[in-house]
């Protein structure tokens, strides 16, 4: 099974490029820089198909993305927006509640964007991607006890939102 | 022990004894943290178009895979192919692989060495694939092309990422974006080949092949593909590629609804305004031009 097969190399495409997008996302703040660099990765995954084992992929691409980020991307300070979940159900119209709410998000995202940039990486990829620990270790090429430490601190920091509001 | 270590992190994995979470309960951290992970998990991100964004990605490989290669930017002779606009034509000299590819919203004419032609619509790309003294004649074709070949000794084959076209001397299109492939005859015959099975077509002679299935119809009157007059015309194709086709004639960014529809019918390529409405009246939708290149269609 090489990566150089189109058919393969298809499948991996299918399966990790929104992953890598949103990790380049949670590190840029931008979506387009996001798209391109996840792109710019396969791009690299594709020139090096037969040096690459196929279950070193995902890990190769995590890799490439974060160096290509490094090399590429000037340093901003990060913003990141969210839509809402279509299932949300409106379970009350109520204009002040609803107003409480967006507050709520908007706090939320701003803690979110104001982590560390390690932590909200492995947060976001917990949260959003919904990827058990383990798996997030194994992209991140660091231990199961950092990924734990990591989103113990990012909660830890989150917890204060819900203070505030 | 009342505390452990990274606790937060394990109210998500479960890891936590009864004696725990009680703990965190009386100081009110459970509840919040709850909180906060319900109103993280209610965020979502743009969903990711992997089907577009892949067709994409295979033409940005192909024109970054002879990095060495010069780069030789052809000035196109007006010719006489009136209502072609020539521009957009990059030739990436190298013995091989050779690659063509017209950008969005123009038409490329190529000129084979063996005499064939091949005029590529917009956003396509063209690979030679096999040797250059080889005895075959290969190529790997992204999007849509027209081609006119000059029959001689060795077989002349276009394959696409859904099906494989052989020939021998003859003038026919090829349409294959996304999962759809779509064969027309003009003269001569051809065979496709798409999902293990195999036709030949002859002259005014047009393949369809959709989800696994392939299927011969005859094809209209005209004697070349209406794209190469300016027009793009479809019969019975999801409203989706529809957009993507109109999306890449004006070079557009388009937002548009999801929908199941099937749309059948033409649009120009001269007037912008005039191909949504060839579009969006029959389909019963609305559209708002916002900027040159922006266009959003709605219900």
């Amino acid at each position: 099974m090489s990566i150089c097969k189109e058919k393969v190399y298809k499948d991996i495409y299918y399966e990790h490029s929104e992953y890598l997008r949103n990790f380049l996302y949670y590190k840029s703040g931008d979506m387009q820089t996001a798209e391109d660099l996840a792109q710019d990765a396969f791009i690299k995954l594709w020139e090096n198909c037969k040096k690459v084992e196929l279950a070193k992929a995902k890990s190769y691409l995590f890799t490439i993305a974060h160096n290509l980020f490094l090399n590429k991307v000037k340093h901003n300070k990060v913003v990141l927006q969210f839509e809402n979940s279509s299932e949300q159900k409106v379970d009350n119209n109520d204009p002040l509640f609803i107003l409480q709410k967006n507050q709520f998000k908007q706090q939320l995202e701003k803690a979110i964007s104001d982590l560390p940039e390690t932590q909200r990486i492995v947060y976001l990829m917990n949260r959003i991607d919904k990827k058990k620990y383990r798996e997030i270790a194994e992209e991140l090429n660091i231990s199961l006890k950092a990924v734990e430490k990591r989103m113990h601190l990012a909660l830890k920091t989150l917890r204060q939102v819900h203070k505030k509001v | 022990m009342a505390y452990d270590e990274n606790i937060y992190a394990k109210i998500i994995s479960g890891e936590l004894a009864e004696s725990e979470i009680q703990k965190l309960k009386e100081t009110g951290e459970w509840q919040e943290i709850q909180e906060i992970l319900k109103a993280t998990d209610q965020l979502v991100l743009p969903k990711h178009n992997k089907d577009s964004a892949y067709d994409k990605l295979v033409k940005e490989r192909l024109i970054q895979k002879p990095k060495f290669a010069k780069r030789i930017i052809l000035s196109m002779a007006s010719a006489a192919a009136a209502a072609l606009v020539l521009i957009g034509l990059f030739f990436f000299y190298s013995k091989d692989p050779l690659s063509f590819n017209a950008a969005n919203g123009s038409i490329s004419e190529i000129n084979l060495s063996d005499q064939s032609k091949v005029i590529l619509n917009d956003g396509s790309s063209l690979l030679k694939t096999s040797e250059e003294n080889s005895a075959s004649r290969d190529y790997k074709l992204i999007g849509e092309a027209y081609f006119e070949v000059t029959q001689n000794n060795s077989r002349f084959t276009v394959n696409t990422q859904n099906g494989s076209i052989q020939v021998l001397g003859t003038k026919f299109n090829i349409r294959s974006w996304g999962s759809n492939l779509f064969v027309d005859c003009y003269s001569g015959k051809v065979a496709v080949q798409y999902a293990g099975q195999k036709i030949i077509l002859s002259q005014m002679e047009q393949a369809v092949c959709i989800g696994g299935k392939i299927e011969k119809m005859n094809n209209n009157k005209t004697s070349k593909p209406v794209w190469l007059n300016g027009t793009s015309s479809f019969r019975q194709e999801s409203l989706k590629e529809v957009f993507l086709e109109l999306e890449r004639q004006y070079d557009l960014s388009l937002t548009f609804p999801e929908s199941s529809k099937s749309f059948t019918g033409k649009f120009s390529h001269d007037n912008m305004e005039q191909a949504l409405d060839q579009i969006c009246i029959p389909m019963g939708l609305k559209y708002e031009i916002i900027n040159t290149n922006t266009v959003r269609v709605y219900e």
